[in-house]
């Protein structure tokens, strides 16, 4: 036990003697030294029964301090290595280890390739993010990464769901069950970037918010910034997830199909020839109904969507394409509300290679649209239509260097244009069309010296520069260091500079936004900015139980909000604020060969400002606890549990009403008189709270062998105490509405 | 471990199924809603004072304290009912407060305050506005027989937020065998509406133009050919004996923007283009709702009686 606290004592030591704590000494090499150039380490990991490429496996150069990480293509260099026999290891979760003796030879570059075999027994291995894989990719950025397999057994109300998952993590919160949109670490819903193999993604939901557009099995990797996020990401200002799909079986013709409640889907993929592979997966609704059961208002749903991907490998790198198409229906039966309707389209080419001995590049090509409708049936009301059509390319070189460390210099140009086009009181339209030009460039440098680890860069939005922004705002610098505290224990510290300058027109008051139309920033308003600071601390308190605590805040010197006190026409719709958003995270996570248990606690707050009114915006949770068990009761019958506890968000309290006078003839009589219009009066804005949010949820996964194939048979119970959490409140009929009630569901999915 | 998973699920259970109580309103919270319009040409200044109610409006509020202050002075309002004539022209009556032989001193700060006897309190503040000055450039036009536009000169203070102007005749006519005073507007513009009936068009509230200074005055112009139909008009209505015209009357008013504002919101005239669909509301009364603005009007005449 004394162990386990040794390093907490360690980073006390730290702290008071930061200043004058030199780098620890490198680790002794046994490799005899060698003053002559050394030669290099490269290669790709792959998974053996896939041929998937593995993302996040760490190489290590035994006797050595230097390793390296694979990328998303699975390669990994390491360089200047001095010439001998070596041993390298590859090891990452979920494959067993592998070791492979190396020969390298001064000035040559040796490549070598790996199949790492999964794990057919998982042995419970529990490590903090970041620490799981090992090296510099992951270790020097605040990021939590997750695989497809981490989230596909939860219990859901229908789909299994990234972004849903993803809301079990510390910071994120959602304000509905009717909503996969999410909001981080007291940002608002439209701050966060999405990213599907390099292309942004606009609108990630489908069923006007129930869950996401990423189907999980076509997901390889998932990264999650919660926040001061590295150089390389831009335009956002709270959070990032980058997914990273798969890119097909490369030995064989494989498949699923699956059916629940509310879809069905199919997927295919195989090999073409040596290391080439493709990929298509497809979804759609199969009974709208069972929707209604989580929706307020009953809202028929359809929604479809298409994915699919060709990869060619090289030995270096690879080349392909993939495309991407969704859509999504909704037509309440009431008569009085509009249906909605969604597209999404996407379609893109990537090209990476090593060029040379040591430079690395990626680069992606991508056309994307994104167009939302909202049509009123009784036909009198002009349709809201948004459509925004984007085309960038987006690259980055990595150079590795003779040190420990890789340094990456990126740019992006997109062109997204907008066309909006909203009904307006008077009866007509009006059309908000907008185009710019987006550049950005960057430039980061992951490396270590010692037990110190730094992920240093900065983030340059040239456009910015170029209108007159702030330089602060044009350059953004973004800094990550590390200190390995001994053991398992590692903390961080990151701080970064992020600007916006697109937000959604939805109004953050509203619990389910379904017209979430993007505009630019009004001319006349200073970009959206914001300050990001984290500071955590992470490691084994056991080899079976990991903690990690993080401790955040961030500044928005510049947030656009609604005018709350607009009256004239020429007032605007849009005014600057300010705002700022701190607070704490605690996580824990437990894994034996029995069970499994994360654990997390948030507590946070934001307060925002805006016309002179500060308020809690909407998203405002205080305390925030998640716990997801999963008990592994035989090798093929898993038990799920989880329990979320939310303490209630703000809201504006009626205080009764009034009789307005309309002093309508003021005029010509300055006496207060005129006609009065019963009105209601409202409080302090979001002074008051709702009451807590409890939700319980359980499900079993059972799979058995069926000749060739492969039968996973799933239950799920949501809300299995039928907790009354309150989704909205009708002031004018005093109804309440309830979120998601008690909803049992069934899956079946056979793999081959 | 099966137990522990349980004893877990049970746990969760038991603190999910505690349902809390939500109260969508403040309860008793109430607040004072107050209205009151300085005016700068008139004596007796007005306080109307009300409260907010959960349901359905309680009965006027009795024996507060509702004091105005500016520069030192004190002005007590007294709880009194008066009787006016509403628009239809039948008597209505007001729970008012009311002072009487109040100095409004232009571009001078008041500060209004009212307390009732259940200890709610609510408090604003206006700057009184200068009368503008308001003079006819056409004379000529009113005359028998004058051309041209009836054109208006109008200049404002600067904490002005909106004007409006109306022109009338006074005149006297015969009516069951005594001459009567009486007063008729003339529109500032007709037109036509789908049925082909006329439609009279009289000012509103309007802001006033920001090139709108002391020395560069808002030009008004009334049609001369309504004023001479309106003429007609009463002549034609009137026809025991002729008509005795006596003047043509112009009154100008401006409120202050705090009053203009609220009088913008509470008329429904919001921005009808905007992408929005909140609905603002507006007050200046700290402590309540309701509104306490300023206002000044001056009256032009021109003698038409020959």
């Amino acid at each position: 036990m004394k162990y386990h606290f040794q390093p907490l004592l360690i980073l006390l030591g730290i702290l008071t003697a930061l200043s004058t704590s030199a780098p620890a000494p490198a680790r002794t090499a046994v490799a005899p030294p060698d003053d002559a150039p050394g030669g290099d380490i490269r290669g790709i990991v792959s998974d053996s029964t896939t041929g998937e490429k593995i993302l996040g496996v760490n190489v290590r150069v035994m006797g050595t301090t230097r390793g390296a990480t694979t990328n998303l293509s699975g390669f990994y260099l390491i360089a200047n290595i001095p010439g001998g026999d070596w041993q390298v290891v590859f090891s990452a979760i979920g494959y067993e280890r592998k070791e492979r003796t190396v020969r390298v030879k001064p000035g040559e570059q040796v490549t070598v390739d790996v199949r790492l075999f999964p794990r057919l027994i998982e042995t419970r291995e529990v490590v903090v993010e970041g620490q799981s894989t090992g090296a510099l990719l992951q270790r020097n950025a605040m990021v939590h990464s997750m695989t497809a397999g981490e989230f596909k057994n939860l219990p859901t109300s229908g789909q299994p769901d990234l972004l849903r998952a993803l809301q079990l993590l510390p910071g994120i919160t959602s304000t509905s069950d009717a909503s996969a949109k999410f909001y981080v670490r007291g940002g608002a819903g439209d701050q966060n970037l999405f990213l599907l193999d390099g292309m942004k993604v606009y609108n990630p939901y489908h069923a006007f918010g129930l869950f996401s557009v990423f189907d999980p099995d076509i997901i390889k990797n998932v990264d999650v910034y919660t926040g001061a996020y590295p150089a390389g990401f831009g335009g956002r200002l709270s959070s990032v997830v980058n997914v990273t799909t798969r890119d097909g079986n490369l030995n064989r013709i494989a498949g699923a199909a699956n059916m629940n409640f509310m879809s069905g889907k199919l997927r295919l993929e195989g090999p073409i020839a040596d290391d080439n592979a493709w990929l298509v997966n497809g979804r759609t609704s199969l009974f709208s109904g069972a929707i209604n059961r989580l929706v307020p208002n009953p809202a028929p749903t359809t929604f479809y969507d298409l994915f699919f991907k060709g990869t060619a490998g090289t030995s270096t790198g690879r080349v392909g394409f993939r495309g991407y198409f969704s859509g999504d229906d909704v037509r309440p039966n009431d008569i009085t509300q509009p249906d909605y309707q969604w597209r999404n389209s996407a379609v893109s080419a990537v090209f990476s290679s090593l060029q040379g001995e040591r430079l690395y590049f990626d680069v992606v090509g991508s056309y994307a649209r994104t167009t939302i409708a909202r049509m009123s049936k009784d036909g009198n009301t002009p349709p809201a239509t948004s459509f925004l059509d984007e085309v960038s390319l987006r690259g980055e070189f990595s150079l590795f260097t003779d040190g420990e460390g890789t340094s990456f210099e990126g740019f992006e140009f997109s062109f997204p244009s907008i066309n909006n086009s909203f009904p307006v009181v008077s009866g007509g339209t009006r059309e908000i069309k907008d185009g710019q030009v987006e550049v950005s460039v960057w430039y980061r440098y992951e490396g270590e010296w010692g037990p110190w680890r730094f992920n240093l860069g900065l983030h340059s939005d040239l456009m910015l520069l170029s209108t007159g922004g702030e330089l602060l705002q044009g350059i953004q610098p973004r800094v990550m260091v590390a200190y390995d505290l001994g053991g398992t224990w590692n903390m961080r510290l990151a701080a970064g500079v992020y600007t916006q300058n697109l937000i959604t027109v939805g109004n953050e008051d509203d619990l389910v936004s379904l017209f979430d139309a993007w505009l630019y920033l009004p001319k006349e308003l200073r970009p959206e900015e914001a300050y990001h600071g984290v500071f955590a601390l992470e490691g084994n308190v056991f080899p079976s139980l990991a903690a990690s605590l993080q401790v955040y805040g961030k500044r928005y010197p510049s947030l656009t909000l609604y005018n709350s006190v607009k009256v004239f026409p020429d007032d605007p719709d849009y005014i600057n604020g300010d705002g700022l958003a701190y607070g704490a995270e605690f996580l824990l996570r437990y894994s034996s060969p029995l069970a499994d248990l994360n654990a997390s606690y948030a507590w946070s707050r934001v307060d925002v400002t805006a016309g002179g009114v500060s308020y809690p915006p909407r998203y405002d949770r205080r305390n925030t606890i998640k716990v997801l068990g999963t008990g592994h009761i035989l090798s093929n019958l898993d038990l799920t549990l989880r329990w979320e506890y939310g303490s209630g968000y703000p809201f504006t309290q009626g205080e009764g009403f009034y009789s307005r006078l309309t002093l309508s003839d003021l005029g010509r009589d300055p006496f207060p008189g005129g006609t009065t219009v019963r009105t209601r009066v409202l409080g302090p804005k979001n002074a008051a709270r709702l009451p807590a949010y409890y939700r319980v949820d359980a499900g079993i996964t059972y799979t058995i062998p069926l000749g060739p194939f492969r039968a996973i048979f799933g239950a799920s119970v949501v809300n299995l105490s039928d907790a009354k959490n309150i989704l909205f409140y009708d002031r004018t009929t005093g109804r309440t509405q309830y979120m998601t009630p008690f909803f049992p569901t069934a899956s079946f999915t056979l793999e081959y | 471990m099966m137990r522990k998973l349980w004893y877990i699920l049970a746990c969760a259970l038991g603190v999910s199924s505690c349902n809390q109580p939500f109260t969508p309103d403040a309860p008793g919270n109430t607040r004072l809603v107050v209205y009151s319009v300085l005016n700068v040409e008139q004596g007796t200044q007005y306080v109307m004072l009300q409260s907010t109610f959960p349901t359905e409006p309680g009965a006027p509020i009795r024996d507060a304290t509702v004091r105005m202050k500016s520069a030192g002075d004190v002005v007590q309002f007294r709880d009194t009912v008066i009787e006016r004539a509403s628009a239809s022209g039948t008597a209505e009556r007001f729970d008012v407060y009311v002072a009487n032989n109040v100095s409004v001193k232009k571009d001078q700060s008041y500060a209004l305050e009212a307390t009732t006897p259940s200890g709610l309190f609510a408090r604003a503040t206006t700057t009184a506005l200068a009368l503008p000055d308001l003079y006819i450039k056409s004379p000529g036009a009113l005359r028998p027989g004058g051309k041209g536009p009836i054109t208006l000169a109008a200049s404002f203070g600067s904490v002005t937020g909106a004007w409006e102007m109306h022109f009338s005749i006074e005149f006297y006519a015969l009516i069951n065998g005594g001459w009567e005073l009486h007063r008729e507007e003339v529109p500032l513009k007709q037109y036509e509406d789908n049925a082909g009936a006329l439609v009279n068009v009289y000012s509103r509230l309007s802001p006033v133009p920001g090139w709108v200074k002391t020395d560069i005055p808002l030009v008004v112009e009334f049609d001369t050919l309504l004023y001479q139909k309106t003429r007609t008009r009463i002549s034609q209505t009137y026809p025991a004996a002729p008509v005795v015209f006596i003047y043509a009357v112009f009154s100008l008013t401006q409120v202050d923007n705090t009053l203009y504002s609220y009088y913008y919101i509470a008329n429904g005239t919001e921005d009808k283009t905007s992408i929005r669909l909140d609905t603002p509301e507006f007050s200046n009364i700290a402590g309540g709702v309701g509104v306490f603005g300023s206002s000044a009007r001056v009256y032009e005449r021109y003698t038409l009686r020959e």
